[in-house]
């Protein structure tokens, strides 16, 4: 493995780790328990301010607030599109309305900090933001998992062709 | 995820966590050239007992959410996965696998170049040299650079030059923040009209979002221009035996490959040359009366008697400004729309990622530049089978001084040079002697630089004679 591809790697792993770990956080914060892992659900926000810039650049050409990728933005149109993994699928290859999904977004991450606050939101919202994050887990989780396995195949030689 | 499963992964990792413990035990009792890889074991097997702790966590909160348990357990199993290659770092770590008595001399080098860094240098099977780093931000692993140098040439002092090249990727992450946005507002621009004209056609830009296009993009330009800004540091210290370097390494492979996500769209290798002459070498501010640095070099070698090294090194620079003339790597990149698109603007931002690694190689101690006066006394010694490791400023100075990595590379690319153009029809094993046994010598020089500033910088700590006089 190259040392580009394990940089992408760690990426996924990481993003992956944040995503699942804020989903459990917040269905735990719902049964009563205080939130412990205030780490992940920083970095959770961090993530999602960082789409929501992709998508109001993508919408709008400003470039004033752009991170230095657009990989985030990318990863939840992915899970707001419903595309478990790289697909080739028309469905999830669809032009996509960056103002709706910045709006997404930005809805995910009010319900978030609401949420870190001890706010009450409503249970749609609430489902809608753990959901969220329990598919960008499991959306990267999987894409990790795909790049750490290397499968069995001959070298050398492939039959004297 | 049911309980069953639940506790079968529980005890799975629970057994890799174990047996990842044991092997760092085990090698942490193994022989290393320096103590990086030590602290790495025990940093290590502390993110091992923060993953432990993190587990029985999980466990505990198995009954309110197991869904949320589930996952989190199947993250900490693949993390943990994703850290065995350190395992094997680790393993090819030691000394007997890494050419050890440069190790002390890459540290110092790179210590110059990123400062709260720590290097761990190890082999790898693969024919590259790369840089590892982890950067996530609450461990204590992320102060670890994992340097890797090819095993096959482990002994081959002339390669290891573009271990130079290596230290530049994680100084520029600073300068792509503040390059990326205005480049990707560009190329957003581009992909937009591109989008627009091609809806509907069936080809790639049916099938993809925007936003993933103007990501592609970005990730070619990202991956192109951080090649060249590395090639252009290392140039910047080394000069110009780091296109030397990287000619021998890419030599057996095609100058012209276009990037592609099959060669992780590294830009092809004449490009690569080119840019560094173009920038690095060329000189084009400090020129003036003086020309450019090489051909200060040229002189320095004539002025010392050494005007069939000038040449030599004159005629490979025309080799390589003759492969750089070519422009088929340029032809292959033309072609395709989004390789042409990206790399316009890698053309643009190149002047500012030049400026970012010059001031940055300005602020070492020494670079080619400041020490190439160096080379003729390099010169001398490796025609007399010595390391080339000590400059003396007169005859009287008989401690003298460390040299510099940079003129001994480079007298020794020209010492090797000098030998092998005459000699072209020796036999292969006659060659081969003579290089390697200017690679021993180089080695040796490198070792004994270290070796030296040691021994300076304590003997500057030991008090003389004077000073105890004046302390009674």
């Amino acid at each position: 493995m190259s040392i580009a591809d394990r940089q992408m790697l760690g990426e996924l792993v990481d993003y992956a780790d944040v995503a699942v770990r804020t989903a459990s956080q917040l269905r735990l914060h719902q049964s009563g328990r205080a939130i412990r892992d205030a780490e992940a659900v920083e970095r959770a926000n961090r993530f999602l301010e960082a789409a929501a810039a992709g998508g109001a650049f993508m919408s709008s050409g400003e470039s004033a607030n752009l991170y230095a990728t657009l990989r985030p933005l990318n990863w939840a149109a992915d899970v707001h599109l419903g595309c478990p993994e790289l697909s080739l699928e028309s469905e999830c290859r669809q032009e996509v309305d960056y103002s709706a999904l910045t709006e997404f977004i930005q809805r995910v991450r009010a319900t978030l900090e609401a949420l870190t606050q001890g706010k009450q939101s409503d249970p749609k919202a609430f489902e809608e933001c753990v959901g969220f994050f329990e598919s960008l887990g499991e959306t990267l989780g999987t894409r990790a998992d795909q790049a750490m396995r290397r499968t069995s195949c001959p070298c050398g030689n492939m039959g004297g062709i | 995820m049911n309980e069953s499963v639940f506790y079968r992964l529980r005890m799975l990792v629970a057994f890799e966590i174990d047996s990842f413990e044991k092997q760092l035990r085990a090698l942490g009792s193994s022989h290393f050239p320096s103590q990086v890889a030590s602290d790495f074991i025990s940093h290590l097997r502390g993110e091992l007992s923060s993953q432990r702790e993190a587990i029985a966590q999980i466990v505990l909160d198995y009954g309110d959410d197991p869904k949320g348990a589930g996952s989190r357990l199947r993250s900490e199993h693949r993390k943990l996965v994703e850290k065995l290659d350190y395992l094997d770092s680790l393993e090819n770590a030691q000394t007997q696998k890494v050419p050890w008595s440069l190790v002390p001399t890459i540290e110092r080098l790179a210590s110059e170049l990123l400062p709260r860094k720590r290097l761990l240098t190890a082999s790898t099977s693969e024919l590259n040299y790369g840089i590892r780093w982890y950067r996530s931000p609450k461990s204590a692993l992320q102060q670890f650079l994992i340097l890797e140098l090819p095993a096959i040439h482990k002994t081959n002092a002339f390669l290891h030059i573009l271990v130079g090249h290596e230290f530049f990727h994680p100084l520029l992450e600073k300068f792509f923040s503040r390059e990326t946005p205005p480049v990707v507002a560009r190329l957003r621009a581009t992909c937009q009209d591109q989008f627009a004209k091609a809806h509907g056609q069936g080809d790639l830009f049916q099938k993809q979002r925007l936003g993933e296009i103007v990501e592609i993009l970005r990730h070619i330009w990202h991956r192109a221009l951080e090649e060249l800004a590395c090639d252009m540091g290392c140039a910047a210290v080394f000069g110009p035996v780091c296109v030397f370097a990287g000619l021998a390494l890419a030599s057996g492979g095609n100058l012209d490959e276009p990037p592609s996500p099959e060669g992780r769209f590294y830009p092809p290798w004449r490009f690569r040359f080119r840019s560094v002459l173009r920038y690095a070498l060329a000189g084009e501010e400090e020129g003036g009366q003086q020309g450019s640095p090489l051909d200060v070099l040229a002189r320095v070698l004539r002025d010392a008697d050494f005007a069939e090294a000038a040449e030599i090194l004159e005629q490979q620079v025309q080799v390589i400004k003759g492969e750089t003339e070519q422009d088929t790597d340029l032809q292959g990149i033309k072609r395709l729309w989004h390789l042409r698109t990206a790399y316009e603007e890698v053309e643009k931002s190149l002047p500012s990622a030049w400026n970012y690694v010059k001031n940055r190689a300005e602020q070492m101690e020494r670079t080619w530049l400041t020490t190439m006066k160096e080379v003729p006394t390099h010169l001398r010694h490796l025609e007399l089978l010595v390391p080339p490791s000590v400059v003396r400023r007169d005859m009287d100075d008989a401690r003298g001084a460390p040299a510099s990595l940079s003129a001994i590379s480079i007298a020794a690319w020209l010492h090797q040079l000098r030998g092998e153009v005459p000699d072209k029809n020796a036999p292969a094993e006659t060659l081969l002697a003579d290089y390697q046994r200017t690679c021993r010598l180089v080695l040796k020089a490198f070792e004994d630089v270290e070796s030296k500033r040691r021994y300076d910088s304590r003997l500057q700590q030991v008090p003389t004679m004077d000073d105890a006089s004046q302390d009674r």
